[in-house]
């Protein structure tokens, strides 16, 4: 099977087959991180659109050394980034807003309503690593990698988000 | 319950959605047609040899500018009258320098452009 850094290297030649291959083998796994960040599906869809636009206009930024796979969440992670940044009056990045009382009927974790307001309700910077972390298995190191920030604060952040949301479910 | 039972019930229960057909056909479409127009832009390497070349030239470019506003000042204290000379000179060097700055951002531009974060 041809790796994902030989397609990239395709792709910045103008094969246009290599993106689509590439585009197969990470359209899961992709969609679920944008998806899982904004907890909103027509937004997921405009990321995901835009983070592979932005993979084609900057392929040749791409460092052939470094895993594909990290490159793409990379540039996923900014594209969510921006559009909160965009919207920075709704949503927090860094500060948790106060406990949100919910609505439902049962405000258990079998619950996925229960477990969307959980996600919506983490301030962004804790959603990432807490997503890439439990949602994608990826290792603290490459968490620190993708999101462009030391080991210390990817576990401060766990340790944070860890604490708010077990706050958030034991209160109701 | 534990941090790890609490975060497998929390991943369990979130919901996990596909892209749809119809998005992965648009996000094909578009990627195609974004290689085709990267394709006819100006590659990577003649982007950094206008910034060579400009790098290059600014000193030629400062010199050239100087002698330009030297002789425009001649020319403004000759033909024009004594009450319009000091604001025509303050105007010309405005207008110099304005063009001096755009000429040093061509490769601070492209430089930035090439290197952005994606």
């Amino acid at each position: 099977m041809v790796t994902d850094e030989t397609l990239m290297q395709q792709v910045i030649s103008g094969d246009t087959k290599a993106a689509d291959i590439l585009l197969g083998r990470y359209k899961k796994p992709l969609y679920s991180f944008i998806f899982r960040m904004t907890v909103n599906e027509s937004d997921s869809d405009d990321l995901f659109q835009e983070t592979w636009l932005r993979v084609i206009r900057y392929c040749r930024t791409f460092n052939a050394q470094k895993k594909f796979s990290t490159w793409l969440f990379q540039i996923a992670a900014n594209c969510t980034r921006d559009f909160f940044r965009s919207k920075k009056n709704l949503v927090s990045l860094e500060e948790a807003p106060p406990v949100a009382h919910v609505d439902t009927e049962r405000s258990s974790l079998e619950n996925s309503e229960w477990a969307r307001m959980l996600m919506k309700n983490l301030p962004v910077y804790q959603r990432e690593v807490v997503v890439l972390k439990f949602f994608h298995s990826k290792k603290e190191r490459e968490i620190a990698e993708i999101l462009e920030i030391p080991i210390g604060t990817v576990k401060s952040r766990l340790h944070k988000a860890m604490t708010y949301l077990k706050g958030m479910h034991d209160e109701q | 319950m534990s941090n790890e039972n609490f975060m497998e019930l929390f991943v369990e229960s979130f919901p996990n959605p596909e892209p749809g057909e119809e998005l992965l056909l648009k996000v094909q479409q578009q990627m195609m047609m974004t290689m085709t127009k990267k394709q006819r832009l100006l590659p990577r390497k003649a982007l950094g040899f206008i910034v060579l070349i400009t790098l290059a030239t600014l000193p030629l470019f400062s010199i050239v500018n100087y002698f330009y506003y030297i002789a425009l000042q001649q020319i403004i204290m000759m033909y024009f009258p004594q009450m319009l000379t000091s604001f025509l000179i303050v105007f010309t060097v405005s207008v110099t320098l304005i063009g001096a700055i755009c000429y040093g951002f061509i490769p601070i531009w492209i430089a930035y452009s090439l290197n952005r974060r994606v």
